[in-house]
């Protein structure tokens, strides 16, 4: 197997994998980072979007030879520690998420929409989100928050607000 | 009334407390008490025009909830395991906030966790029926009283001061002079103190938390990419990938696995396991593919060979289960009374639940011992199931609860948490286990499809008979209600749970006067896998009875809206119809191809209006503005109850417009979301509103459901009306009325 390069969230990676493992995959279980989640495995749902090189791509369908050499963002390497990207800090103010499952998949999307389109309308969102399913029907929160980074809302930088910390699993 | 005040009735007394090490850890119990103290200060009576099935099943298990576990570290923060799931209704955000203010803490010195299945419940853990809130409000505001009790009674002592001068506030214990002390600091004292003075429980108007929006508790993690979901656990660091092929056609078994050393032989492939799955409990066996990663599981999976038994039911496909089903569907019997009559037959498809996690587990079974992590939102059950069919004693299996990627219904059911565990056990190692989206559709439970014969009858100008005549394949609900007993009662007698439940539940309530009104259900045993989805029955039933109220009123000539003012039979009821109809401007003018529709649905004690406006002019109708109008009860978050909501307004756009499975020759024909359509961003309203009612009442009604049937039929109402045709038919884009 051929052992390829590329960075994940800024970090050097090195992986060794057949060049046509999907990305997802690779990412998940070689390399542990979990920040990008499965839905479909066949470019359906959006759930595993990440940008690499400044696009938007399914990485259950991208072959992970595809980005030897190239820059990989999940959604964990939009923040700068505590300090929010603006699309997730409108994701946390308008309270976005339920499950949260699809989240990482949809906030990558509405960057990479956001990028290209700093002012998207309602049809502009609409067409750039169609790739993204929400089963708890999360979408006019979605509209709302990628309305109000475009409104030019929130700097980057921001906090989330203190709440209850979740512990996932009793102890 | 609540419990909590038949605990003043019948004098019990809250009592044992237990001490984990050097703090202050609650484990109350209700125990019945001769005399002596009370617990004074609990809120109005409940709600009890309406008694719904839960009612009873909350009085009966309620007291088994006391038994919380709340901590107070020494550091002043507080660890709270709820005996529930989180699926993104968000119950833990809900109830930590519940339990916060009724502690006088703040929320964010909180470590919310779910308890791992315990027997100790009894009947009280499982997420369902819309109950969580509703069940979990008085035994949070009661054990939180009895803590505060003992950590104030702690300070007393400690300064020579009656209890009863002493306040609590923000974490602190504070005295007449202003001194305060932290509950990390009383905890020690606080685990062997009696305290002299009865607790008193917080009064709604000293609540500062509950009542305020907020948002969910791990929406940073969300937003970050640090929620942890079920795949992404690493306690079990050897559990390998691992994915089922699945039967052919439901119910067909494993004969044999044709090319297992040509798969094995593909790089990274670590096992192949036949697994028998549970049939008496529908659980589907398959093969499963242990691998390096899940994407050379699936190539795997791909390459392999199984042949498959025939299935019970391979000579029957949607047309075949129709005829079956009209079979045993009882006729409507008002006769023509002469002013007018309406006959409606309207069909709703299997759906599948279809959360965007599909089903995952991660187990690890030992000789003496299997561990799961999961998410069933009734984990007693997989317990007892586990232990068995795997051959082992209940308390040698544990179940892990975590919050999953969505539900819907389809986690009352355990199915991957056991398959994870016969898996590991076959296999002799640690799986990560999971469904492909495939698999998840193809042999996952389902909404089962339902046929419902209307007919409703007009004189003297009035509705004088409304009928309704579900027939379904039988909903299995083998699952029970949380405990062992009533799942071993439903296991007998499947078939009279499910009629016994939709009676009781809201399924069978018509909530207009319409004279003489008749609901029955039939159901007949198929061996497509289903379960209760969102809202059970009443999700095909009362959207049905919903869209004839509407041609029910255009029948009359009246307006929608009045006629169910008219008919509808008490304020409350008006008062949630007024307020979406005046909140959504109905009747306001709108381009031809564009309507709005209403629906009204109660159920849980709370009760909801939708008036959603679709547009039809397109290649597929899209739902352009929705207005909500709800009454919870009593709203503690309302940033919760809104997306709640909002989210069963998509639900019901789907099942209306998009979502249907079909059955061909005892297989499902759907696998993925290119033919198993849900709402999307372009399905979903630009504009959209949800307008809670100020509390009715001094106890939260369910609100995860209730949005369902009035969403679905506002939808098929709108459409109705923009069109001109009669919707009968779901998904209406398939078979187009």
């Amino acid at each position: 197997m051929p052992t390829i390069n590329f960075t994940v969230d800024g970090k050097p990676v090195s992986v060794n994998a057949d060049n046509n493992e999907e990305l997802l995959w690779v990412l998940r279980d070689r390399l542990g980072v979990n920040s990008v989640k499965y839905g479909c495995g066949v470019g359906l749902d959006g759930v595993c979007t990440a940008i690499v090189n400044g696009q938007a791509v399914r990485t259950c369908i991208t072959p992970v030879g595809s980005v030897a050499g190239g820059h990989v963002t999940t959604v964990a390497g939009l923040s700068d520690g505590e300090h929010l990207h603006p699309v997730q800090q409108a994701w946390v103010d308008n309270d976005v998420a339920q499950c949260g499952y699809c989240q990482a998949g949809q906030i990558m999307s509405a960057v990479a929409l956001l990028n290209k389109n700093p002012h998207p309308n309602d049809d502009d969102i609409d067409k750039a989100m169609a790739g993204n399913l929400c089963r708890c029907g999360t979408y006019f929160r979605i509209r709302t928050a990628i309305k109000q980074v475009a409104a030019g809302k929130y700097a980057p930088g921001g906090e989330a607000k203190p709440t209850a910390n979740t512990v996932y699993y009793a102890k | 009334m609540s419990i909590v005040d038949k605990v003043i009735d019948r004098r019990l007394l809250l009592k044992g407390f237990l001490v984990a090490g050097p703090t202050l850890a609650v484990a109350a119990r209700l125990d019945l008490q001769p005399a002596g103290a009370t617990i004074p200060g609990v809120g109005t009576p409940m709600y009890e025009e309406h008694s719904d099935f839960m009612d009873e099943y909350i009085q009966l298990s309620e007291p088994f909830l006391y038994d919380l576990l709340v901590e107070i570290k020494p550091d002043n923060r507080v660890y709270f395991e709820i005996p529930r799931m989180e699926v993104g209704q968000g119950i833990m955000t809900t109830i930590a906030t519940m339990m916060a203010d009724n502690l006088d803490v703040p929320l964010e010195s909180m470590d919310v966790a779910l308890s791992k299945a315990d027997p100790k419940f009894q009947d009280s853990q499982w997420t369902g029926a819309s109950n969580s809130t509703r069940m979990l409000w008085d035994p949070v505001r009661v054990v939180a009283a009895k803590v505060r009790a003992h950590l104030t009674a702690a300070a007393a002592q400690q300064w020579l001061l009656p209890a009863a001068t002493l306040r609590t506030q923000n974490g602190y214990v504070i005295a007449p002079d202003g001194r305060k002390l932290s509950y990390g600091a009383l905890t020690a004292a606080a685990a062997t103190v009696v305290p002299t003075d009865a607790p008193r429980l917080k009064k709604p108007d000293e609540f500062k938390l509950i009542g305020q929006g907020r948002t969910r508790a791990n929406t940073k993690d969300i937003v970050t990419g640090k929620a942890t979901y079920c795949m992404d656990l690493t306690e079990v660091p050897g559990a390998k990938p691992t994915i089922p092929a699945v039967w052919a056609t439901h119910g067909a078994t494993v004969k044999s696995v044709d090319n297992a050393a040509e798969v094995m032989a593909i790089p990274g492939v670590i096992a192949i396991t036949p697994y028998p799955g549970y049939p008496e409990q529908n659980i589907p066996g398959g093969v499963a593919i242990t691998a390096e990663t899940f994407g050379i599981a699936k190539k795997a999976k791909n390459a392999l060979k199984v042949t498959w038994s025939a299935g019970p039911m391979d000579n029957l496909s949607d047309k075949q289960i129709d005829d079956l089903l009209a079979g045993i569907q009882d006729k409507c019997v008002a006769p023509d009374l002469g002013e007018g009559v309406i006959d409606a037959n309207f069909r709703w498809p299997y759906v599948s639940h279809a959360p965007m996690e599909t089903n995952t587990a991660v187990a690890h079974a030992t000789a003496d011992k299997v561990e799961v992590w999961s998410g069933p939102q009734i984990p007693i059950t997989a317990v007892r199931n586990i232990a068995k069919v795997l051959g082992y004693a209940e308390n040698q299996v544990v179940i892990h609860i975590g919050p999953r990627g969505g539900a819907f219904g389809r986690w009352l059911f355990h199915d991957a948490v056991f398959q994870s565990a016969q898996i590991s056990k076959l296999a002799g190692m640690p799986v990560k286990f999971m469904l492909m989206r495939e698999e998840d559709i193809k042999s996952g439970r389902t909404r089962p499809v339902s046929l419902h014969h209307l007919r409703a009858t007009i004189k003297g100008g009035q509705v004088a008979t409304f009928e309704h005549r579900m027939a379904c394949p039988e909903m299995d609900l083998r699952h029970g209600l949380g405990d062992i007993v009533s799942h071993q009662v439903v296991t007998y007698n499947n078939n009279g749970a499910g009629l016994w439940f939709f009676e009781c539940a809201g399924s069978g309530n018509v909530p207009y006067n319409f004279g003489v009104k008749a609901v029955t259900l039939q159901q007949h045993v198929l061996a497509v896998p289903n379960g209760a989805w969102r809202v059970v029955y009443s999700g095909q039933v009362c959207s049905a009875n919903e869209i004839l109220v509407d041609e029910l009123a255009r029948l009359l000539g009246k307006d929608e809206y009045q006629f169910r003012r008219e008919y509808l039979m008490e304020d409350k009821q008006r008062r949630v119809l007024d307020m979406v109809a005046h909140e959504g401007q109905w009747g306001r003018p709108l381009p031809a191809g564009v309507a709005q529709g209403l629906g009204f649905h109660q159920e849980y004690h709370s009760l909801c209006a939708y008036l959603m406006e679709v547009d039809t002019r397109g290649a597929e109708p899209r739902m352009t503005r929705c207005t909500i109008a709800v009454d919870p009860g009593f709203a503690i978050n309302p940033t919760g109850i809104t997306s709640n909501m909002y989210s069963a307004a998509h639900d019901g756009f789907a099942t209306v417009f998009k979502a249907g499975l079909h059955i061909d020759n005892g297989a499902t024909r759907e696998s993925n979301w290119n033919d198993y359509k849900w709402t999307r961003m372009y399905d979903s309203a630009p504009e959209m509103s949800c307008h809670i009612v100020p509390n009715t009442q001094a106890q939260p009604g369910g609100i995860g459901e209730v949005g369902i049937p009035a969403a679905a039929a506002a939808a098929a109402n709108a459409w109705a009306r923009a069109t001109g045709k009669k919707a009968r038919n779901f998904p209406i884009n398939e078979y187009g009325a």
